[in-house]
């Protein structure tokens, strides 16, 4: 079944027909070609597939493309601000806190999305609100770290 | 990555649902979250032809509080964390789903959800059973309510009948005293499944005479389950030190737990006895 | 930031907290990984895999798969001829008449979308016989019993190991020095003890994939997140019968490979279907699923340690069994049993040592690479056991060690005078000293814990000799391209490269750029695996420098009319040294070669010098590894005693890598590492059951997540390595290995109890406490 859907990507105003079997994720990466979306285990555990939809976290990789209709997406891609870093972005860059990299864009929308709401965080609580993005290289710590110089700024 | 292929639908009302839900049959699947279908489709494991959303069902993402409180079945389980009304009106709810996964995964997964899908696991249940909640069902003849400890049959099995939707969970208001604890234990990451999920509500007089318990179980049996043997040993009576150490190891006993990644059945045996022990001990002294 | 103990020399780069280069395009989502590769024309690859661990193949039909519109092909074991492996070459591209291991591919589809791949598998309709399953590598061993591999001897296999056909031992690694009999018998006590580790999945969150494409020419073109290039370019032409300059490699970004991505796994069945596919690519991509069930793991291993000391603590005599479980085929097993078993008697001197490694076949998932080859799980045993015998004995710990731990000079259990860089001793003093000095941990929120401290020591090798080649390549302007084989993974090799080359050249780090490997064009690096990269490819790049700066100095001198000996490089430039006249790389290149100039290319290539294989009898050699890397972990836990559960408060982490090139990232390598044991430590399991994975997913096989991580505290020992550049040696694959046992040891200091099998569960614990009590308790009443 095909039907067209409206959507708002990155700021920009889209008409695309798509089919009801697609997730989220199929759009954005397959249909959309925005790369920086990653595909880590496909249950919704890892967070690698996180985008915000309406400005909340959601696991692309299951959610229905269909449900988005008339809803704002952001990607990674998106994430920049004026065509500059989003602050969080920098940060991870200056604390290290980027190692191979491939749970970085999701952990970055999310930490966005976290902030916004909860600007000065204890680093009790970002630990919290992070145990749904999964990190195999870094540990965490400087993700943490990054996360809370963007939040006492 | 990819779904078999199905069609989406998504009624406006709980009346369309149900007449879809007639019209297709066991061609169907409800889906609300979609956590729960989505990995069901990708596994192969469903394929039905229609997938019939309640996500455009206004009535169904609010809660309410009147009396009882009536927490629609696509309401998430961010939403309650984030319902001042709830926290009020029934604390236990906001404790429950907060440990629920992990915060994405509580943007996305719903309380109806959980519940209607029957897992023995779900983590909510424990917490609506204590409570005392009752299932809100539409189907094709009308609406109906089951109490929740009624609700449950066994794995992934439920009263939920072909063509009936799970509305919404009732839950009435707790008499002033109610104290309610929870703990999620896991003995892995602390974002996995429970080895156990406790959930207690005590209404205890000044004294500490317990005037009522519930004791709910999770993941220690194929369904969310009442420890009702242990509550009846602590209905009536005050909450000793020795009092509460007998009720935890009645409810130990009448659970039923599997053996699996979270831990072999005699552990988590040990482990209801362990963590329903702390609660009635918190709960006692505090 | 980490605690060095040494005043740096004035260097502008390395030693510096340089930020990583690539960083920026992966915070944008811009760095591209395999899994985002799309190619045109590209095919979906999918394979159905055996259900059963062991059975023959009775029957397989594709005709109704390959049928379905958008399958261009659908093939099985009969079509394709190859087998491959690194180690052994024993495995098939797709099974053929037997299947050895649940999970183990039968038959592929290449189609126009992951959609329609995934429909056609169902498609395809198999009949099994199965066989009786061998499970257990202590019955595989025995005499009499049932062949996983009836060929082993058939199989080409690399001289290095000893394989026993007619058995299920595909490695043999012995260690015979001194007399252990005639120690133990000079012992004041003797030990035996037990240990057991279990299947660990390095869940990095790229899974595997491999895209191949044949041309015209019968050239095989693959992309991957591999990170040895080389080692597909060699088993992938050893496989197929072709010369190596008809395999191409191009690397795509890396998300994650801890040792899984080291040898061929998704990309033979990617060739085999792109060979049918009429030059269109064929992509494989590993769910998460298949990486659990049809990729690699950690060995579980079961290590018997016998141990000789003296009163006072002294080792006298180790003899030590270590059964490495590989699984179904070999893939690296052999080098991992290897690697273990050289390592295996721990940082410790010892005259009398008697080590067998087994590597045995069966039909499990497959053992392979695993950050340390082998080295962690013998960690967990040496130490576990070091800290029995401390306790039977009423020795301390820390005192236990000293007494016992390396010195320069002394001699290695394969006979290797340590002449260079043995900081071991210091890294145990270090780690004890910075956990007594760390600000005192908050009081516990839990009446039922306990608290306890315990640590641990290793050292580790790294598979010697390997060679690492690299090409200094510079523009007309002084620009400068790195070309080399190494792989950036997230270990931060590309920046330590770049800032070891920016202080050999003297030039500004931003000239200095670095990109993905391509073996049409990047030359050899053996792998980017045991902790290896900064020593050998830096060693590589330093000659390769020094050629450069050699050829400038001599194209220099022909302009400046000068003799060789009176130039002088310095900073790009070439100065010719009493006249105080010099030029420029861009005038040097330009006088040459005219206004549109050329390029300069400084190659090196570098071996450890001095390597010898190692005796096969006695496992002895003057050298065994470039270097020897140290490490001590200090935890301190709590025991939760009624639950079992212990929680891991703090880890102070002291490393010997000889000099640091980069603190963030050799910081970050410890940070990540050590949860990554710590993962391994209390709760990973892969549940395998009758050879069959019961928890393949994430949502069943945890990995730690970010509650469940302690305070970690890096201290950085800094022994130079005399052939090391700039003194260092490597740190990729100590930092997890102590981790274990220095747990398992501070359990024991908490609550008394010896949990001598990972993962530390809870229930162990609780079952251990109970098991304590009763034993108390009997003892009490004179039973």
């Amino acid at each position: 079944m095909n039907r067209s859907i409206a959507v708002t990507v990155n700021g920009e105003a889209l008409t695309v027909d798509i089919k009801d079997n697609w997730t989220l994720f199929h759009l954005i990466k397959d249909t959309l070609g925005l790369v920086g979306t990653k595909d880590g285990c496909r249950q919704g555990v890892c967070g690698s597939c996180t985008v915000l939809v309406d400005g909340m976290p959601v696991r692309s990789c299951m959610a229905l493309a269909a449900r988005c209709d008339g809803k704002v997406v952001t990607t990674i891609e998106g994430l920049r601000e004026n065509g500059e870093l989003h602050p969080l972005q920098q940060a991870f860059i200056d604390a290290g806190a980027v190692q191979c990299g491939f749970c970085t864009p999701g952990i970055l929308l999310t930490m966005a999305a976290y902030l916004k709401e909860h600007p000065s965080p204890s680093e009790d609580d970002v630990r919290e609100a992070l145990i749904g993005n999964l990190c195999r290289c870094t540990g965490y710590a400087r993700i943490i770290r990054a996360v809370m110089k963007v939040s006492a700024a | 990555m990819s779904l078999p292929s199905f069609e989406y639908k998504a009624p406006g009302t709980v009346e369309e649902a149900v007449t879809l839900l007639a019209e297709y049959g066991d061609d169907a699947i409800i889906v609300a979250g979609g956590l729960t279908v989505v990995i069901l489709l990708r596994e192969r494991l469903a394929r039905p032809s229609v997938l019939i959303s309640l996500s455009d069902i206004p009535e169904l993402s609010a809660i309410t509080v009147n009396g009882n409180a009536i927490i629609g079945a696509t309401v998430t389980h961010d939403q309650v964390t984030r319902s001042a009304a709830l926290a009020e009106f029934a604390p236990l709810m906001g404790m429950a789903c907060g440990r629920v996964g992990s915060p994405g995964i509580r943007n996305m997964g719903t309380v109806g959800g959980s519940v209607s899908h029957g897992d023995g696991a779900s983590d909510t249940a424990p917490a609506l059973l204590a409570l005392g909640a009752e299932a809100v069902i539409a189907g094709p003849d009308g609406q109906r309510t089951v109490p929740l400890k009624e609700f449950f049959f066994g794995v992934f099995d439920t009263a939920l009948e072909d063509g009936e939707i799970l509305t919404a969970l009732r839950i009435p208001p707790a008499s002033p005293g109610t104290q309610m604890r929870f703990k999620k234990y896991t003995c892995t990451s602390a974002e996995a499944y429970a080895a156990v999920t406790v959930a207690t509500a005590l209404d205890l007089t000044p004294d500490g005479t317990c005037r009522v318990a519930r004791i709910g179980l999770g993941s220690v049996a194929p369904k969310p389950m009442r420890a009702v043997e242990a509550e009846a040993l602590l209905q009536g009576n005050k909450l000793t030190p020795e009092l509460i150490a007998e009720a935890a190891n009645v409810a130990a006993g009448e659970t039923d737990p599997p053996s699996d990644g979270q831990g072999t059945s005699g552990y988590r045996r040990d482990m209801t006895r362990v963590w329903v022990r702390r609660l009635l001990e918190d709960t006692a002294g505090g | 930031m980490g605690v060095t103990n040494k005043q740096a020399p004035s260097f502008k780069y390395v030693g510096k907290p340089i930020k990583r280069g690539e960083a920026v395009d992966k915070v944008k989502g811009q760095w591209v990984y395999g899994t985002d590769l799309v190619l045109p024309g590209m095919l979906y690859a999918k394979a159905l895999r055996s259900p059963y661990p062991h059975a023959r193949i009775v029957s397989i039909d594709v005709s109704r798969a390959r049928g379905l519109v958008g399958v261009r092909a659908a093939i099985t074991g009969k079509d394709v001829d190859y087998m491959f492996g690194s180690a052994i070459q024993d495995e098939p591209f797709i099974a053929r008449d037997k299947v050895r291991y649940a999970g183990e591919p039968v038959a592929a589809v290449a189609a126009i979308s992951e959609e329609i791949a995934r429909e056609a598998i169902d498609l395809i309709d198999v009949e099994y016989e199965e066989l009786p399953g061998i499970f257990d590598p202590l019955e595989a061993m025995k005499e009499g019993s049932a062949l996983v591999h009836e060929d082993l001897g058939l199989y080409a296999t690399e001289p290095t190991y000893t394989t026993y056909p007619g058995t299920n031992i595909c490695n043999h690694t012995k260690i015979r020095r001194g007399d252990v009999e005639q120690g133990f018998r000079e012992a004041d006590e003797v030990y035996e003890d037990v240990y057991t580790t279990q299947y660990v999945q390095h869940c990095p969150l790229e899974t595997h994939v491999g895209i191949a494409q044949i041309g015209s020419d019968g050239a095989v073109t693959m992309w991957s997140n591999s990170q040895a290039p080389y080692n597909f370019v060699r088993d992938m032409g050893n496989a197929l019968g072709l010369p190596y300059n008809m395999i191409r490699v191009i690397s795509t970004g890396v998300g994650g490979g801890f040792g899984s991505k080291i040898y061929l796994r998704p990309e033979p069945l990617a060739v085999a279907l792109a060979k049918v596919t009429d030059g269109k690519p064929v992509k494989h991509a590993f769910t998460r699923e298949e990486e659990f069930t049809s990729c690699v793991l950690k060995h579980p291993t079961n290590l018997t340690f016998k141990t000789g000391v003296k009163r006072d603590g002294t080792l006298v005599a180790r003899k030590i069994t270590a059964i490495f479980n590989t699984g179904g085929y070999a893939d690296t097993g052999p080098l991992v049993a290897r690697n273990g078993a050289f390592s295996g008697t721990g940082p410790y001197r010892l005259d009398n040592i008697w080590v067998d490694s087994y590597c045995v076949y069966t039909n499990n998932p497959q053992g392979g690479a695993f950050r340390g080859y082998g080295v962690p799980q013998l960690t967990w045993a040496h130490e576990s056991q070091m800290d029995d015998i401390a306790r039977r004995l009423g020795i301390d710990p820390v005192e236990i060690r000293m007494r016992n731990l390396f010195e320069l000079g002394d001699s290695t259990c394969t006979g290797e005078v340590l002449r260079t860089s043995v900081g071991v001793k210091e890294t145990l003093r270090r780690a004890v000293e910075v956990s007594e000095q760390a600000k005192p941990l908050p009081a516990p929120d839990n009446p039922n814990v306990v608290r306890g401290r315990g640590l641990a020591t290793m050292h580790k090798l790294t598979y010697t000799p390997t060679t690492s080649t690299a090409i200094v390549k510079m523009h007309q302007d002084g620009s400068v391209n790195i070309l080399s084989s190494t792989l950036e993974m997230g270990q931060g090799i590309y920046t330590a490269l770049r800032q070891m080359v920016a202080e050999r050249l003297e030039l500004p780090l931003e000239h200095i750029r670095i990109s993905p490997p391509d073996t049409d064009y990047t030359p050899y690096d053996q792998t980017t695996s045991g902790s290896r990269s900064v020593f050998h490819m830096g060693n590589a790049l330093m000659l390769a420098s020094g050629h450069l700066i050699e050829q400038l100095r001599e194209l220099a001198a022909k302009l400046l009319d000068c003799p060789l000996d009176e130039t002088e490089y310095r900073e790009g430039a070439v100065w010719r040294k009493e006249a105080n006249e010099y030029l420029s790389a861009r005038a040097i290149i330009a006088g040459r070669f005219g206004p549109r100039g050329s390029t300069i290319q400084g190659q090196g290539t570098f071996t450890p010098p001095g390597a010898q294989a190692p005796d096969k009898e006695t496992g002895q050699s003057p050298k065994v590894s470039a270097f020897w890397m140290y490490a001590t972990q200090v935890a301190d836990v709590e025991v939760d005693v009624e639950t079992g559960q212990v929680k891991v408060l703090r880890v102070v982490a002291a490393h010997d890598a000889g000099r640091i090139i980069n603190p963030d990232g050799a910081e970050a390598q410890i940070e990540g590492g050590v949860v990554q044991g710590l993962g391994a430590t209390l709760h990973e399991e892969m549940i395998v059951k009758d050879g069959i994975a019961l928890n393949p997913s994430f949502a069943e096989y945890k990995i730690p997540a970010s509650m469940d991580v302690p305070e970690i505290i890096p201290v950085f020992v800094e022994t130079e390595h005399d052939e090391g550049p700039y003194g260092a040696k490597g740190l990729g694959e100590p930092v997890l290995a102590p981790v274990s046992p220095a747990i398992a040891n501070a359990v024991l200091d908490a609550v008394g109890v010896r949990i001598s099998s990972l993962p530390i569960t809870p229930e162990k614990v609780l079952r251990a406490l109970a098991e304590k009590q009763r034993a108390a308790a009997s003892q009490e009443a004179g039973t």
